[in-house]
């Protein structure tokens, strides 16, 4: 199944790429015929007002919904009707917009969760404890451990994920990604309902991530991370591709001013 | 982390007592009675706790749990009267029938979600108990299934075997049940694949995103659960010797999610509190089956609405407010 890699991947060869993506709900078109992609290595920003279908094109890429035309490919690999954890497992991993944790649980047991899917953990292993089981035990809490620093949660561990603020919930919710150890990570507002000096940590926890070789792709409403963070930027607005390019290149965009800010102002 | 490893001693050190109290009760308690209250306690134990990996640790509200105990149940004295097959293979076997009805009713009824899952399992208890009432060809309806002989001996080396003629050979062979059932099913909650059951109960959504399919994990511990269900169906089958469709009743469901939920759903000690207290209150309260019914109910209610936890919940909630103010 996994294919080996080589290894000295070039930087604009493409992870993602989305062709032809339309998803329609009842009458309303949500994505109307998307094209674009993502490069390897890169942090991917995805901009656009509310309702203009980025929450819904992460939903139609990690397999929650089907789309109704068009296909995704991933390392070249189709990956458009697989259900999500099949996703998961190909290496593509995501947070929720509403931060979602498993607020019962500590943040360790949070992150040792998140690798559940490198391992096999069947049921007769389960039952009598065979060395391999124990194996795949350890690996698991090895992983956990290191994402505990590596999202600077670390004094925090038995802490009931639920008592956690906003932003360390944030910061839990990236970490249990990277616990599927994926290729690919997508964020949904990142920063979302996280106030302004807070955000600094965030910022910096994406850009760790993004040394750490994972190609990242984000939404983004606050323009300081939308804007100075990404590599490249595309701006949607009801459901369709505006533009898509460099940052600086994008703010400047004539439609984009429009769809943000009215007609107006983009004289 | 000291305090902690010191509780966990403790916790051990109370587990290993009651183990070997259960196991010496028949050498000072010779008085039938409470043999048989204590062997009903142990049967029920075994099927609450099924229950709750399914209902506690899973979050499925899994309302078919009375039927899997009533299938199993059936199952084998139907092998052993009409099949006149030895007691142990019809444990496996029944065992074996019960997760493949489990697998038959599972896989359709855990694609809902919440209390549509609840009312389709539900369904299914009633259908299950009226075919047994109705299909007197092979159940002999509700007349009932009698003389269903007590477990078959296991003959051992040198012409001895050991019997379950006696009340203390059957409560032994019961509580050795019991315990099994308890081991496997926590060494499963502390395992990954436990995490993976807590995690689909946590959020399915999230447990997906992350690489776990909630439809095989959901499934696997449903059928875990009615494996325990059916295993303990049996052995309330061969210890009675009669079986009538009131076991696979719903009543029987709701008695065990009764002694999940005031025990505490989604913890290991909860369902047995539960199981124990109740059977010994209800035995004890024989005569008058209706009020009894009408009192679960009530403290049903109350459970559900002031102390959601149930009894453990309740305990633990004592324990950290004492503790609280033992630091200050």
């Amino acid at each position: 199944m996994v294919k080996d890699e080589p290894k000295g991947r070039k930087m604009s060869e493409k992870l993602l790429e989305v062709k032809g993506m339309c998803k329609d709900f009842g009458g309303l078109r949500a994505i109307d015929s998307l094209d674009f992609h993502i490069r390897e290595g890169e942090i991917f920003s995805i901009i656009g007002p509310n309702g203009s279908g980025k929450t819904t094109l992460f939903n139609v890429i990690t397999g929650f919904y089907p789309p109704t035309k068009g296909s995704v490919i991933f390392k070249g690999e189709d990956i458009t009707n697989l259900k999500p954890f099949h996703i998961a497992r190909k290496g593509i991993a995501r947070t929720f917009q509403l931060t979602a944790v498993f607020i019962r649980e500590t943040v360790l047991d949070n992150l040792i969760v998140g690798h559940r899917l490198r391992i096999r953990a069947g049921l007769l292993g389960t039952i009598f404890g065979g060395h391999r089981t124990q194996e795949e035990d350890k690996r698991c809490l090895e992983k956990a451990e290191e994402l505990l620093e590596f999202i600077q949660l670390t004094r925090q561990r038995n802490v009931v994920a639920g008592n956690l603020t906003q932003e360390a919930q944030k910061r839990l919710s990236v970490g249990m990604a990277l616990a599927t150890d994926p290729n690919l990570l997508l964020l949904d507002e990142p920063t979302g309902g996280v106030n302004l000096r807070e955000i600094s940590s965030l910022i910096s926890l994406i850009k760790k991530i993004r040394d750490k070789k994972v190609t990242i792709c984000l939404i983004e409403h606050k323009m300081k991370v939308a804007m100075d963070i990404p590599d490249r930027v595309l701006v949607l607005n009801y459901g369709r591709k505006i533009t898509e390019g460099l940052p600086k290149e994008v703010s400047q965009d004539k439609r984009v001013i429009e769809a943000y800010l009215g007609k107006s102002y983009a004289a | 982390m000291k305090t902690a490893a010191k509780l966990f001693s403790i916790r051990n050190l109370i587990v290993l007592i009651l183990i070997v109290f259960a196991l010496t009760i028949p050498f000072y308690v010779t008085s039938r009675f409470i043999l048989h209250i204590l062997i009903m306690c142990c049967i029920w134990a075994m099927a609450a706790t099924s229950m709750n990996l399914i209902m506690g640790y899973t979050g499925q509200v899994n309302l078919a749990h009375g039927a899997f105990f009533g299938i199993g149940a059936y199952s084998a004295g139907l092998l052993i009267l009409k099949l006149g097959i030895n007691f142990w293979p019809a444990l496996i076997l029944a065992c074996a029938i019960t997760v493949f009805f489990g697998l038959l009713i599972g896989l359709p009824a855990l694609r809902t979600k919440g209390s549509y899952f609840a009312i389709g399992t539900m369904c299914f208890n009633v259908i299950v108990t009226v075919i047994i009432d109705s299909w007197e060809g092979l159940t002999e309806g509700a007349r009932g299934l009698l003389g269903i002989p007590k477990p078959a001996p296991i003959p051992l080396p040198f012409g001895t075997e050991i019997t379950f003629t006696s009340i203390t050979a059957n409560y032994y062979l019961i509580l050795v049940s019991l315990l099994l059932t308890i081991l496997i099913i926590y060494r499963i909650v502390h395992s990954m694949m436990g995490r993976t059951f807590m995690a689909i109960r946590g959020n399915e959504e999230l447990a997906e995103s992350l690489g776990m399919s909630a439809m095989r994990g959901k499934l696997l511990s449903f059928l875990i659960s009615t494996f325990f269900a059916g295993w303990a169906g049996v052995l309330y089958a061969a210890y009675i010797g009669f079986l009538s469709p009131e076991i696979s009743d719903y009543h029987v469901t709701f008695e065990l999610l009764t002694f999940c939920m005031i025990g505490g759903l989604g913890t290991m000690v909860g369902p047995l509190i539960g199981a124990f207290m109740l059977t010994i209150i209800s035995e004890l309260l024989h005569g008058v089956a209706v009020p009894r019914l009408v009192a679960y109910g009530f403290v049903l209610i109350l459970i559900i609405i002031f102390l959601r936890g149930g009894i453990t919940g309740g305990v633990r909630m004592l324990w950290s407010r004492m503790s609280r103010k033992e630091g200050r």
